[in-house]
């Protein structure tokens, strides 16, 4: 199956934020909200980074 | 009239702040049980999240353990099963070069699961300065081809065939050689096919590959010598692979070729690959780290019960 590169950023976003959450706070609920933050936080960040790289590409 | 705006704004993001962020509950500072914890940081490096087991704390040993392992078995997956090695060998100038794989360091962080490396490492080594490449004889399901003669009809084209082949090393004219046998049938029409097997004289590579590398097919390269049962005008070449076993070729240091037809086969799937299996390996510092000094936040460590101070003896 093909996947789309970028499509990879999920999984590995949602593992990072859940890994880190849980290595910052032992309360179960505050893992779960922390790291639906994090992965918020890190998917508009890189998505940021990428329309800008497009821009970029496309004034180029 | 500007003050009412402000102020309607200002409970508008206080109302949106309420929706979607709620007050997280203030944390009471708790006693949590590290019990030993350089040996829980131990457990959690050798297996994520065995150390948050031992402390008996099972949620995060779950997230742990199936977050960093998850995103380690997928890098696996991606890679065909070979993004784990310690070393590749480089073959320069008809010398062959060892060459450390820097990414190991990280993939060692995983512990347990990424360790094989090290002893396939080892294993391949021995089996090269041993040089044989049939210790003991070989039977095994094998798939292929027969090639025509160069000088066969125009014609003529590959047959495939599969079955069992069966080799072993014999005494030859000019010292031990390969011999063997296939039994099977063509894949096409089903007709049995019985043939003897030899390995050229002059042939450049060898009839069978090396019994220990980073391929789960080992190649075969034998002419066929005798034929008991065929179909008509058979070529005289076998071209094919029989499967390797997984001790054989889990973790087992690549050939530079082996690493360029990766890359050229898998392309970016090889870089996300080894890039997933790296993470994991950054990833369980985190989760090592935590067994040892418990959350970073939140929650203090247990401290150390004191002795009971022995009551006053009366005057």
């Amino acid at each position: 199956m093909n996947i789309p590169v970028l499509l990879y950023m999920l999984p590995m976003t949602a593992v990072i934020s859940l890994v880190y959450s849980a290595s910052r706070f032992e309360d179960t609920q505050a893992i779960i909200a922390k790291s639906f933050r994090l992965f918020a936080q890190i998917s508009v960040f890189l998505l940021g980074i990428l329309l800008l790289l497009y821009l970029l590409t496309v004034k180029l | 009239m500007r003050a009412d705006s402000a102020s309607l704004l200002r409970n508008f993001a206080l109302r949106l702040q309420s929706r979607f962020m709620p007050a997280q509950k203030p944390f009471h500072p708790e006693e949590l049980d590290l019990r030993t914890p350089w040996l829980a940081a131990l457990l959690s490096w050798l297996v994520p999240g065995a150390g948050q087991f031992y402390q008996k704390r099972y949620v995060k040993a779950g997230i742990f353990c199936v977050c960093i392992l998850g995103t380690f078995l997928y890098g696996v997956a991606l890679g065909e099963g070979r993004p784990v090695y310690s070393a590749y060998y480089e073959n320069r100038d008809g010398q062959i070069f060892r060459k450390r794989n820097y990414g190991y360091l990280s993939q060692i962080l995983l512990g347990l699961p990424a360790m094989p490396a090290l002893l396939q490492s080892q294993r391949l080594e021995a089996s090269v300065m041993n040089g044989s490449l049939l210790a003991d004889p070989l039977e095994s399901e094998f798939e292929g081809r027969i090639l025509p003669d160069r000088d066969a009809d125009d014609n003529a084209a590959p047959v495939a065939v599969r079955g069992t082949i069966r080799l072993q090393m014999e005494p030859g004219p000019l010292g031990p050689e390969v011999r063997g046998h296939l039994v099977g049938q063509v894949v096409e029409t089903g007709e049995a096919i019985d043939i003897t097997l030899a390995e050229y004289q002059a042939a450049s590579a060898p009839p069978v590959g090396p019994p220990i590398a980073a391929d789960p097919e080992r190649f075969v390269f034998m002419q066929v010598d005798d034929i008991n049962e065929a179909p008509a005008d058979l070529g005289r070449h076998l071209r094919g692979t029989v499967p390797r076993s997984f001790v054989n070729w889990y973790q087992v240091p690549l050939q530079d070729q082996e690493l360029q037809d990766l890359n050229s086969r898998l392309g970016k799937r090889w870089e996300l690959a080894m890039v997933f299996t790296w993470i994991a390996g950054l990833l369980n510092i985190l989760c090592i780290w935590d067994a040892f000094e418990g959350p970073a936040y939140g929650i203090r460590p247990r401290p150390p019960e004191e002795a009971p101070t022995p009551p006053k003896m009366p005057a």
